[in-house]
């Protein structure tokens, strides 16, 4: 399990859009980190969300199921989650499963800002 | 007769008969006026030897417990030297006067009050040198050994100043003199080890005060009584010329020995308090650590801690909070009410006792505003302790402790109780680490119950066709991931269902079950694998949990046409492989309770294409494409699909060989994270 160390959260934010930025590998240990902070953000009314996967190497099963389990409330509440600057290989995870019915995957963060913007 | 030479009553027996001689001897002296001659000389001092060492050898202890001080029986012992101290000196003073022997019978009550008066010495003997042996040290045999050379150069020192000086010789007097002075100075110096006399309980003490007290009061005037002419003394005498001399050793020895027994608890007395504290905290340390050792109930420890903690310092009443997630709780508490404890839980904001961070004492809490106004929330408390309980630099919590009057603790308290506040680090360490051994168990057992559910799930025969090869590769993670495969073999079709539910361990078991349920309760009814896939999605969306989810490839193989039709719900593609090419069919899909039955319906393809002769498909989990080596480089789906078109005309249970063999060798000794599971089907003909 030697990437279970290899895992980082950042956060940042443009105007009311939540940035994460998740570096390394997501998977059945470090599922719980991100599923805290998206809490957190919910809790502070923080729908808006873009997830930058620039320096996400690997996504899990448990890595995807944490952006199910919130999508239903944070849309109910206005908000969406955004998918951004994935690589090919995540981007092949994401498309197998059909997240891209589910989820905005977009190339870039700013095209994902844009997305949060009316019209 | 066979003569036992440990008997008593042989001794006792030699006794008896020494003093019946003894004193037929001195009425035949006395009637043949024979009393002045060297003869009756070594009379009396032949028979006195004798009748001594059998009386003394009656009344000592055979056996002597060396291990321990058993105080009680010191101070009866000391007791009965008492009594017969008094009772020598009533003795002295009731004694009629007897000089001279006047008659027989007058020989006789002499003689019999001095065997009384020799046993009475010999009793102070026997006691100082059993409580001398006892106390054994390096010199004690060698006193011993003096005192033997000791007492028979008395004697003979008297009786040489009696018959040469008629005892007029000052220079003898002299020596006898420093002879006396060295025995009380070395049964004092030869009193040692008398650390036990500082253990000793505080109400046993007083009583060895005054016990020892009386003792030197009464020997001091027995001698002083017991000059040059008393009643006793002339009785002595008469019965043997050297027993005065021998009779005074005796109490020098004695005065020597009570008195160390006295000043030693004399000296004791201003470090009373302090030594019973002392036994107190050492008792209790070790209490706390033999409880910690021994105890898997964390509270009972720290209950025993608070108590303790109060006890050892008198407080009135005390308790344990710790501090988690910026609150404060109390874990334990001891003479507080359950209201005052909550008034300290919820009403403690800031938590001022955090910010001590080193063991204090407040002698006064009025002088402080802040605590004052915690501490008046509970009751009436005027000084108190407050202890850090702190992990390196973490600060877990505090010891706290009240005393209801100002000055109400040393500065000793503080000493123990930081100690003890070691004490519940220490449990607090000793606590988790059971915990998390307890956490380890459960999931090694967690995980053997998921591997045996998820082995239960799984079909364990494989159907046998002529047309049709099947061959499965199937390996489990030491997590237990979620792997599940099916094969159905009907008459007119075979269907083939392979899939990973999301999660690990006891989750993914579970989930694993639940699909297998839905699978059963339609699979007979099956048309088409676009329609397996919708009648799953629909018996599990909205009824497993939001970040849960499955993904299944389905392929229906029509026997008749060699038509295969296959669907796929987010799961890994397959792979086919005809004699020119390997390709994967990845037809549209969403995982399984990932959409509603619209979106899912919507999004979900099937894909048909006929099954060549002497093609193969490959049906896979994640876990075979994502295995990755030390250098985190996964197999690739790329791979296994070249690694296929290599392979040339092999039989299934070839191919998984060849395939797992190329797995094993990428993952070196890496660790295999998930599940890997391979179905691998060929047309025969």
């Amino acid at each position: 399990m030697n990437q279970t160390n290899k895992f980082e959260i950042q956060l940042s934010s443009i105007s009311n859009i939540e940035i994460i930025s998740l570096n390394g590998y997501l998977d059945a240990h470090t599922a719980p980190q991100l599923e805290k902070i998206i809490q957190d953000l919910m809790q502070n009314n923080k729908y808006k969300i873009i997830v930058d996967m620039k320096n996400l190497d690997y996504i899990s099963s448990a890595g995807l199921g944490v952006f199910m389990a919130f999508i239903e409330e944070i849309r109910d509440n206005g908000g969406d989650i955004k998918l951004a600057e994935l690589k090919p290989k995540v981007y092949k995870v994401f498309d197998l499963l059909g997240f891209p019915i589910l989820f905005k995957i977009l190339p870039t963060i700013d095209e994902a800002v844009k997305q949060f913007e009316p019209n | 007769m066979i003569i036992n030479l440990n008997s008593k009553f042989y001794y006792f027996t030699i006794a008896i008969i020494t003093f019946l001689l003894k004193t037929l001897g001195d009425i035949l002296f006395f009637l043949f006026k024979f009393n002045d001659s060297i003869y009756y000389f070594l009379w009396q001092v032949i028979s006195f030897g004798v009748l001594s060492i059998a009386v003394f050898v009656i009344i000592y202890p055979i056996r002597i417990n060396f291990s321990e001080i058993d105080e009680t029986e010191f101070l009866n012992d000391t007791t009965k030297t008492i009594i017969l101290l008094i009772f020598l000196l009533f003795l002295n003073a009731t004694l009629p006067e007897l000089k001279f022997h006047a008659s027989i019978s007058e020989i006789l009550f002499s003689n019999l009050i001095a065997v009384i008066y020799l046993c009475s010495v010999l009793f102070f003997l026997t006691f100082v040198l059993k409580w001398l042996n006892i106390n054994r040290h390096r010199k004690t045999s060698l006193y011993n050994s003096r005192l033997l050379f000791i007492f028979p150069s008395l004697y003979i020192l008297t009786s040489a100043n009696y018959f040469f000086f008629d005892n007029q010789s000052s220079i003898i007097k002299s020596i006898e003199i420093i002879i006396l002075i060295y025995l009380i100075v070395s049964a004092f110096s030869n009193t040692k080890k008398l650390n036990w006399i500082a253990s000793i309980e505080k109400k046993h003490k007083l009583w060895f005060i005054l016990a020892t007290g009386i003792a030197l009061i009464l020997i001091v005037s027995l001698w002083i009584n017991i000059g040059d002419d008393s009643n006793i003394y002339y009785v002595s005498k008469k019965y043997s010329i050297g027993f005065p001399i021998i009779a005074s050793a005796v109490y020098c020895i004695y005065l020597g020995f009570i008195l160390r027994i006295f000043g030693s608890i004399i000296l004791t007395i201003p470090t009373w308090n302090i030594v019973n504290k002392k036994i107190y905290e050492v008792d209790s340390l070790t209490y706390l650590n033999k409880l910690i050792a021994n105890t898997q109930d964390f509270d009972k420890i720290l209950d025993s801690v608070t108590n303790l903690a109060i006890n050892t310092s008198q407080a009135h009443c005390g308790w344990i909070e710790i501090y988690d997630n910026n609150q404060n709780k109390v874990i334990s508490f001891a003479n507080l009410q359950p209201d005052q404890v909550d008034a300290l839980q919820i009403e403690q904001k800031p938590y001022i006792f955090r910010e001590y961070i080193d063991p204090m004492i407040i002698q006064d809490i009025s002088k402080h505003p802040q605590l004052f106004a915690e501490i008046s929330k509970i009751g009436v408390y005027q000084s108190m302790i407050i202890i850090p309980i702190q992990k390196v630099t973490e600060r877990l919590g505090s010891l706290i402790l009240l005393h209801s009057e100002k000055y109400g603790f040393d500065y000793d308290d503080l000493k123990i109780l930081s100690a003890f506040s070691e004490n519940i680090n220490i449990a607090f360490e000793y606590a988790k680490l059971l915990k998390e051994s307890f956490e380890k168990e459960r999931l090694k057992k967690e995980l053997s119950i998921a591997r045996t559910v998820q082995q239960s799930l799984l079909p364990k025969i494989l159907p046998k066709t002529d047309k049709y090869t099947v061959a499965i590769f199937s390996q489990p993670a030491v997590e237990v991931g979620g792997d599940y495969y099916d094969i159905f073999d009907f008459e007119d079709k075979m269907i083939v269902i392979i899939g990973d539910v999301s999660g690990k361990g006891m989750s993914a078991a579970f989930l694993m079950a639940q699909l297998k349920g839905a699978v059963l309760a339609i699979i007979n009814k099956v048309q088409s694998t676009k329609d397996f896939l919708i009648e799953i999605n629909n018996a599990l969306y909205g009824k497993i949990d939001k970040n849960m989810f499955i993904t299944i490839n389905c392929l229906i193989i029509n026997k008749k046409t060699n038509e295969i039709s296959i669907s796929r719900a987010g799961h890994m593609p397959i792979l086919y492989r005809n004699s020119t090419e390997s390709f994967y069919i990845e037809p549209m899909g969403i995982g399984i309770a990932l959409a509603n039955n619209e979106i899912f319906e919507n999004y979900t393809e099937e894909y048909k294409m006929n099954f060549e002769n002497g093609a193969l498909l490959l049906l896979f989990t994640d876990g075979i494409n994502e295995l990755m080596n030390a250098n985190s480089i996964e197999f690739g789906l790329e791979r296994i699909k070249s690694l296929f078109y290599s392979l040339d005309n092999y039989e299934p249970e070839k191919c998984i060989e060849i395939v797992e063999n190329e797995l094993n060798i990428h993952l070196g000794n890496n660790i295999q994270n998930d599940d890997m599971t391979m179905i691998i089907i060929k047309r025969n003909y």
